[in-house]
């Protein structure tokens, strides 16, 4: 591929991913009540899960090692990776799944897009961003905020933890996406992508130093729901200094995209598409 | 004339599942290859307007997938402007269009203004040029006052009209529309065809369409691609469609009172019956002497004279087919 290709190539995604990002808003704002009512369910929900954690420390110094404060931050990595998934990957998946069933992926794929980048980014929803992911995560860094001197942030450790966040969300998307595709052979796949949403924030409780040896080697390959919340947060918070692992996290990211193509030029090829 | 579609010894088979008990199913499923196009061979030219017809089930909407890249072919070769449409090459893809009269590309909470806008984008529209574009196409089209309404408040017809002019803004060289007035009133089909008939006159435009309504193959198209059991059974001109048929009429009795159906019968095939109404189908040759004797014996108000209506012919295709 000539430079001039791969530059275009790349203006032509970035250019899908800005309409797109403006088209997701313009849609998630078209019913503000629905809003409103998501974000009540949201903010609920945080009190709630803070409030376990009170009573719960208030039982027990530590939980695998970790004390309150270090839960809490652990507990802030775990929401900004929900809401990352949320905003940038579970949406697409839904909405490939419904297309798919509903035959309207066809209009899509006679477009002049890149057609796996398009329905990977259709459907960016910041409007979650404003109306769930802050305002639930108020109440988290409003007690958090008198409680950063309880734990220590070394800067190699925080360099790792977001390298983790970005490879983890790629792998993490990468393997919903390819459980969601297996709606090209099944016509519909809610109960698939419910599976795969379920497995990905299935680390969301349960810090890395927690889990057993065996099911932190499955959380580390091929159900990787470790890597973006748990592994980043032992990083971020000094706890694992292996900084090896993050060629590892590298090559895994690498394998589930390359997996992702082509199990969506699998699909493509065996795309029945819904009748008339 | 240059040859802008060309199929040859195209052929798709699916996998359909074969029925067996409960059990079975789900641990030994078994399926059996379905023919849905049955190595089809034909070329288009560029500007043509061409119709496909068929039974439900015939392969049509098949055939207009594998044209426009959605399927791939199980044998055969296809090429559209030159590409291979299931290679997806970005510069096919923007010059065709796809509009299927029972699905949406637009989206459903917001207006059609705001989906063309994503559209402008992905095409790589200039923005003036693509408003302008959509302006023009509104007023032909007569949906300019619904243009910044949510989709979900549009009529089908206002929808399927904002359906056309997302999919060709951009300006096509070639337009996929299959049933493209499904469900629509008289009145949106006609303005429907119309702009269809003059996109394809007025910019040469290649159409490609499949219909079960014989009035958009008559009014849109010039050539008609009959298509039964996945086979081509006739693929000419309209006319030369029409032709075979010349040889037969319909005569439209209206009369001033009730007549018996065995008298009316006695003059030619009854092949509709209306309250002092009846059609029935002659020999061309023997249409003046079976006017005369009408007139003469029943209390007769009115007699129409029309060709066999392409529906007619097109069952009488599919039963010999």
């Amino acid at each position: 591929m000539r430079l001039s290709d791969f530059k275009q190539a790349i203006k032509i995604r970035w250019k899908i991913v800005q309409s797109c990002t403006i088209f997701g808003l313009k849609e998630s704002l078209a019913y503000s009540l629905n809003n409103w009512g998501n974000l009540a369910s949201m903010v609920l929900y945080m009190v709630t899960y803070l409030i376990f954690l009170d009573v719960l420390f208030g039982k027990v110094n530590r939980i695998a090692g970790y004390n309150y404060s270090e839960m809490l931050f652990f507990t802030l990595i775990v929401q900004i990776n929900f809401y990352l998934l949320f905003i940038f990957t579970q949406g697409n998946v839904e909405t490939l799944d419904q297309s798919i069933n509903s035959g309207e992926l066809d209009l899509w794929l006679a477009k002049p897009v890149p057609d796996l980048w398009f329905v990977s980014f259709r459907k960016i929803n910041l409007g979650e961003l404003f109306f769930s992911a802050l305002p639930a995560t108020i109440p988290l860094l409003v007690i958090l905020s008198g409680r950063w001197n309880d734990f220590k942030m070394p800067l190699g450790g925080i360099i790792a933890g977001l390298i983790c966040i970005f490879l983890g969300q790629i792998i993490i998307h990468c393997f919903q996406f390819i459980i969601g595709m297996t709606a090209f052979f099944t016509g519909e796949g809610k109960k698939a992508m419910s599976m795969s949403v379920e497995l990905s924030v299935f680390g969301d409780a349960i810090p890395l130093e927690g889990y057993p040896t065996w099911l932190k080697y499955i959380g580390l390959t091929v159900i990787p729901f470790i890597i973006h919340t748990a592994l980043a947060a032992s990083f971020f918070l000094g706890k694992n200094t292996n900084y090896n692992y993050l060629w590892y996290v590298f090559g895994l990211a690498i394998a589930f995209l390359v997996l992702k193509v082509m199990a969506w030029k699998f699909a493509l090829r065996h795309y029945s598409s819904a009748s008339s | 004339m240059e040859k802008i579609i060309e199929v040859k010894n195209l052929t798709k088979k699916f996998k359909v599942p074969v029925k067996q008990g409960f059990v079975k199913s789900i641990f030994i499923p078994k399926n059996k290859e379905v023919v849905a196009v049955d190595n089809i061979t034909f070329v288009v030219e560029r500007g043509e307007a061409v119709a496909f017809l068929g039974p439900n089930g015939a392969g049509k909407t098949t055939t207009l997938k594998m044209l426009t890249g959605l399927l791939y072919p199980s044998e055969g070769q296809i090429k559209v402007m030159g590409f291979e449409p299931v290679k997806r090459n970005f510069g096919f893809l923007k010059k065709i269009a796809l509009v299927m009269g029972n699905k949406s590309g637009l989206s459903w909470d917001l207006s059609a203004r705001q989906s063309f806008d994503l559209f402008e984008s992905i095409y790589g529209l200039k923005h003036e040029t693509a408003v302008k574009t959509v302006e023009d196409l509104a007023e032909l089209l007569e949906v300019t006052k619904s243009l910044d309404m949510p989709i979900r408040k549009l009529s089908l017809g206002q929808r399927l009209k904002m359906e056309l002019i997302g999919a060709i803004m951009h300006k096509p060289e070639v337009v996929f529309l299959d049933e493209p007035t499904l469900g629509l009133d008289v009145v949106a089909k006609r303005n429907i065809r119309e702009f269809l008939r003059n996109t394809n006159k007025d910019n040469g435009t290649t159409i490609i369409l499949t219909s079960h309504d014989m009035a958009d193959i008559e009014k849109v198209c010039d050539r008609v691609i009959v298509i039964n059991k996945g086979k081509i059974i006739f693929d000419d001109a309209i006319g030369k469609l029409t032709g075979r048929y010349r040889d037969r009429k319909y005569l439209t009795l209206v009369f001033k009172e009730e007549v018996d159906e065995e008298e009316v019968a006695k003059y030619g095939k009854i092949v509709d019956k209306k309250p002092l109404t009846f059609t029935i189908e002659v020999a061309g040759e023997d249409q003046a002497k079976v006017i005369a004797a009408v007139g003469e014996k029943l209390p007769i108000e009115d007699i129409d004279i029309t060709h066999v209506p392409l529906d007619e012919i097109m069952a009488d295709m599919f039963k010999k087919g």
